[in-house]
């Protein structure tokens, strides 16, 4: 699947219909970084709900600088606070998007 | 004004009753006078009205068009709610306060004005509060301290509360509409598990869950729990709704950092992928729902932080359908 990037603020019901999500593939990444199926339908959504297109390199660095934000937050949080006691919580990992 | 024949090259048949394996077509029945087409199932996760606060485990009950949302943990800091919100399929309304702040713990219910939730924490507690659609008031607690259930549902008159921490997380008990009873044990513990939203003291089901990642799931007749077919990928903090025999599990988390969107459908005898939360999340409010329609409520990602969007599920099934006008 070829995919294309965008920034995008979600506005809640009708941002990603039924109809959309049964005519392209979508992913949700932090940074509001959406990873759309690249095909007219997936182009027509981004243009209907105001995206901003980016190369892959720039939405991954967006996702990268959250990530760095939260793995701060994870660093300066109280060993208390951590996995014990909310179970599945770890330190932010980077990862490559789509 | 063009007719169907125009836009489409050959007319709509006239039949007596109505054709099989016909998906795609459109036929007028003069058995029944309509119009008539057979429609290809189709199953997607939509966004829905996003919540005001961002919220992980919180606890929900009802449908996708008449749900409550009811307390959580927000991110940072990290404090319970006691806040509850009301969804009508387009807008979330807040709605009276718990009287005792909490996540984690289970609900049952079958609309927004009639349901009630159970356990939580923290502290881990056996507190139960029943709505009304107006108000919330304190009723008898579970027999036993619990959060991260395994699973809830059922409604406020009849229902199941299944494992949970701390403990074994193996124990079970229904709810009646005036007390708990401890009925059988699971086969195993299923922490923070998907489970039936609409099931019944007589026919309840969990999937997936902690400790480790699950792909495990039983069901219970009434009698006794039945290990039945396992989920394709194993994970915890899933949500689920709906029946024994049509049931969805959706997200949840599958390795320490992976968390999931993966969305399984169970038809009373196998699970099979079928669809993917846009936003991959665990942790959800839940157990809100039907496996044809229900909501992914808040959560949270890992590395992300809580989210405030929704995600609305539904799964229309292949069949026949009469064309109305409005």
């Amino acid at each position: 699947m070829a995919n294309t990037y965008c920034t995008a603020t979600n506005t809640g019901k009708g941002f990603l219909t039924h109809h959309d999500r049964n005519m392209f593939d979508v992913e949700a990444h932090i940074g509001d970084i959406y990873v759309v199926e690249n095909n007219n339908h997936g182009i027509s959504c981004i243009n209907r709900v105001g995206g901003t297109a980016k190369v892959k390199a720039d939405a991954q660095a967006i996702v990268d600088a959250k990530i760095e934000e939260h793995q701060a937050s994870w660093d300066n949080l109280p060993e208390e606070d951590k996995a014990p006691i909310f179970p599945g919580r770890v330190r932010p990992e980077k990862y490559t998007l789509p | 004004m063009a007719d169907y024949k125009a836009i489409k090259g050959f007319k709509i048949k006239s039949l007596a009753s109505d054709p099989t394996a016909n998906k795609g077509q459109v036929w007028y029945n003069t058995t029944s006078d309509t119009l008539k087409y057979d429609v290809v199932g189709a199953a997607a996760w939509a966004s829905g009205a996003s919540v005001s606060v961002a919220v992980e485990t919180g606890m929900s009950f009802g449908t996708s068009t008449s749900a409550i949302l009811v307390g959580g943990m927000t991110e940072s800091p990290a404090v319970a709610q006691n806040t509850s919100f009301s969804y009508n399929g387009t807008a979330w309304t807040e709605e009276a306060t718990i009287d005792t702040a909490r996540r984690w713990g289970g609900g049952l219910g079958a609309s927004a004005t009639a349901g009630l939730i159970v356990g939580g924490s923290p502290p881990s507690m056996a507190l139960t509060e029943v709505y009304n659609g107006t108000s919330w008031t304190e009723v008898n607690p579970i027999n036993r301290n619990v959060e991260s259930v395994a699973g809830s549902g059922g409604t406020v008159t009849a229902g199941l509360c299944a494992g949970g921490e701390p403990g074994p997380g193996i124990q079970v008990e229904t709810w009646d509409g005036t007390n708990w009873t401890e009925i059988t044990d699971l086969n195993a513990a299923h922490n923070t598990a998907a489970a039936t939203a609409f099931g019944s003291p007589t026919a309840f089901q969990v999937a997936g869950g902690a400790p480790s990642y699950k792909a495990t799931s039983e069901q219970w007749n009434g009698t006794a729990w039945t290990e039945v077919g396992d989920l394709n990928v194993a994970v915890y903090g899933n949500g689920g709704a709906g029946t024994t025999t049509s049931m969805i599990s959706y997200g949840g988390i599958k390795s320490p950092a992976v968390v999931v969107g993966t969305t399984e459908q169970w038809n009373g005898t196998s699970w099979t992928e079928i669809a993917d939360l846009s936003q991959a999340r665990l942790y959800m409010a839940v157990y809100n729902g039907t496996g044809t329609a229900a909501l992914a409520i808040s959560g949270r990602g890992n590395p992300t932080p809580n989210y405030v969007n929704v995600e609305a599920w539904d799964n229309e099934p292949d069949g026949v359908k009469t064309v109305t006008t409005s």
